[in-house]
């Protein structure tokens, strides 16, 4: 009797273990083999905490449909910040996407490897190519997911935004390996992102990405204000005045270009917040997820 | 028996002209004589279209609104509805706006201000921000009675009233009022797709009817309000839509730079799109400024 009640138990736990493991089974991004990598040295190896992870050598997405109840078709790529150094893998990962999730969009979080000249021959293409290659994945296989391949999103915040807006900008600068699926966001999402890597840059993100000594044409490639045309797509911008961080410049910056070039989108800027708020801005009684939701939502997402 | 009908007919008629609007009768900026006046001409005659639009105005008045009893929480609000400072879109950028204020427990008063002409007044250039300022002046002054904290009074505008609002949040160190040692700095701004600018991305109606088709650039640099702003400019709401066809949305972007610059605490919201002039609601949108704008007062102390 206690012999089976232990087992029914364990098996038990061992099924919810299974199902908990199979909602996040990590989808690899190069099953092939990383592209543009060196072998990792011995004690370059991905870390993890509860909330964060660094080293990153093997990138992969971790999927969160939406559930069949309420999918809207729309799916979105998430791309945590942590200044090129790190991913900030629950606040500004996990937790976008069940939000996302709620609203009926699928969330996929890159967990992208950070620019480092120990395992990538070329540093600073690495995390566009991970984030490139993320939505090549989804649109491939949106019919699994029941996602429309043309309402395939980017999200990222801080760095992460940095990342998002690159995507959103160079998508005719392809360096993902597959050439014949379209790396065009649908849409962008701008958490208090790092834009430009002029002088009001986040200098810890743009030593990570192009190293100390750049050149005045990777500065200038990689400040994503300069890159915005008409085809750049809609972009929702949120951010905080109060961003000791980021300077809240970066914001105004894209979005003057985004203006410029008649490019569609929306901006919010908190009176306070500070930097790295992620979902919910406790300083404020408001809801920045509420203003995206309706904004995707206006634009068709 | 004729005779008193007649009175209350009369009585009626007055009450309805006085409180047309508002909760209190209507309260003259001058009972005393407008300053910087001219003696109206006959022909300009104060009107009121169909959809409120009010022009020609020769008599400033302020439109009180007052909450309901009890739910009164000591703030206050000055509206400056727009119209290119030429007309006054005094119903949805006016009388629409003080009764949803009224709804947070907000005292809002909407000023009926003098529109610039030389038909009226001796300096136009200066006729709007004097309407402006003895509005504050009045409301603080009489804060106790009409139970208002008289460190709770702000300003709000839309488009052309949003300039007049900047306009009052940048340059109360010079009154163009005897402000009688009565400060007339407001203690928050809301600009609502302002015109903030008489510089390339101004609005030139606006510009044109303030100063006239040529002014000097001495003058244009005085009333571009982004180069007016210093460390002692109020809190700030600005709200704005990015697709604004009359009001270029850079207006609300070069205030925030400014409002940054100076360390000023400032939020702004800009839509996708909405155009000019939706006052309240945003019909191209789902989402609602207002609760914005009433969160960000709450968390600002108002």
């Amino acid at each position: 009797m206690m012999k089976k009640l232990i087992l029914t138990a364990l098996t038990f736990v061992a099924t919810a273990a299974i199902v908990r493991a199979q909602e996040v089974t990590p989808i690899l991004l190069y099953p092939k083999g990383v592209i543009n990598s060196k072998p990792a040295p011995a004690d370059y190896q991905e870390t993890n905490s509860k909330d964060w992870a660094w080293k990153v050598v093997t990138p992969v997405m971790l999927p969160y449909p939406a559930d069949k109840s309420n999918n809207t078709g729309t799916a979105v790529v998430i791309c945590p910040g942590g200044g090129y150094g790190g991913l900030s893998m629950q606040n500004e990962g996990i937790n976008i996407a069940q939000a996302f999730n709620k609203i009926g969009v699928s969330a996929f979080i890159l967990k992208y490897r950070l620019p480092s000249d120990l395992i990538m021959k070329d540093k600073t293409i690495g995390p566009l190519q991970d984030a490139q290659t993320a939505l090549q994945i989804v649109r491939s296989r949106a019919a699994e997911w029941g996602i429309n391949p043309s309402k395939v999103g980017i999200i990222g915040a801080s760095a992460g935004g940095h990342l998002a807006s690159t995507v959103e900008t160079h998508f005719k600068q392809v360096v993902a390996e597959d050439k014949s699926i379209s790396v065009r966001p649908d849409f962008a999402i701008l958490m208090y992102p790092v834009i430009t890597f002029g002088d009001k840059t986040h200098q810890g993100s743009k030593d990570n990405l192009i190293g100390k000594n750049p050149s005045q044409e990777l500065v200038d490639l990689y400040s994503n204000e300069k890159q915005v045309t008409p085809d750049t797509p809609p972009t929702f911008i949120v951010m905080a005045e109060d961003d000791g961080t980021v300077p809240v410049e970066n914001a105004l910056l894209f979005y003057s270009a985004m203006i410029k070039n008649h490019v569609k989108g929306e901006m919010h800027i908190y009176q306070a917040g500070g930097h790295g708020f992620g979902i919910h801005n406790s300083k404020s009684t408001e809801e920045w997820f509420t203003w995206c939701a309706a904004w995707m939502k206006a634009n068709g997402f | 028996m004729m005779k008193t009908l007649c009175t209350t007919l009369l009585l009626m008629a007055t009450a309805i002209t006085t409180f047309a609007q508002g909760t209190a009768p209507a309260i003259p900026l001058y009972p005393n004589g407008v300053i910087n006046s001219k003696p109206t001409p006959a022909d300009y005659v104060e009107t009121i279209t169909a959809d409120t639009h009010i022009s020609k105005v020769s008599v400033p008045t302020l439109i009180p609104f007052f909450p309901e009893k009890g739910k009164a929480n000591g703030s206050a609000v000055i509206i400056c509805p727009g119209g290119g400072y030429a007309i006054l879109a005094a119903g949805h950028e006016g009388y629409a706006v003080a009764k949803e204020f009224n709804k947070i427990g907000i005292t809002a008063f909407v000023l009926k201000y003098r529109l610039p002409s030389d038909q009226i007044m001796v300096d136009k250039t200066i006729g709007p921000l004097q309407d402006a300022q003895t509005a504050i002046m009045i409301v603080r002054k009489n804060a106790a009675e009409w139970g208002i904290n008289p460190q709770k009074i702000g300003i709000l505008g839309f488009s052309a009233g949003g300039h007049l609002a900047s306009t009052a949040g940048t340059h109360f160190n010079k009154p163009v009022i005897d402000n009688q040692g009565i400060s007339v700095r407001p203690d928050f701004m809301v600009l609502a797709y302002p015109v903030i600018s008489f510089g390339e991305k101004g609005h030139r109606g606006s510009a044109e009817n303030l100063l006239g088709k040529n002014p000097p650039q001495e003058q244009i640099t005085l009333y571009s309000n982004e180069l007016q702003v210093t460390p002692e400019t109020p809190p700030t709401f600005l709200m704005q839509a990015g697709d604004d066809g009359a009001v270029p949305v850079e207006n609300s972007i070069m205030f925030y730079q400014a409002l940054k610059k100076n360390k000023v605490n400032t939020e702004m919201h800009l839509f996708q799109a909405g155009g000019h002039g939706f006052g309240l609601i945003n019909p191209k949108s789902k989402e609602l400024w207002f609760t914005w704008c009433a969160a960000w007062l709450s968390n600002n102390g108002f």
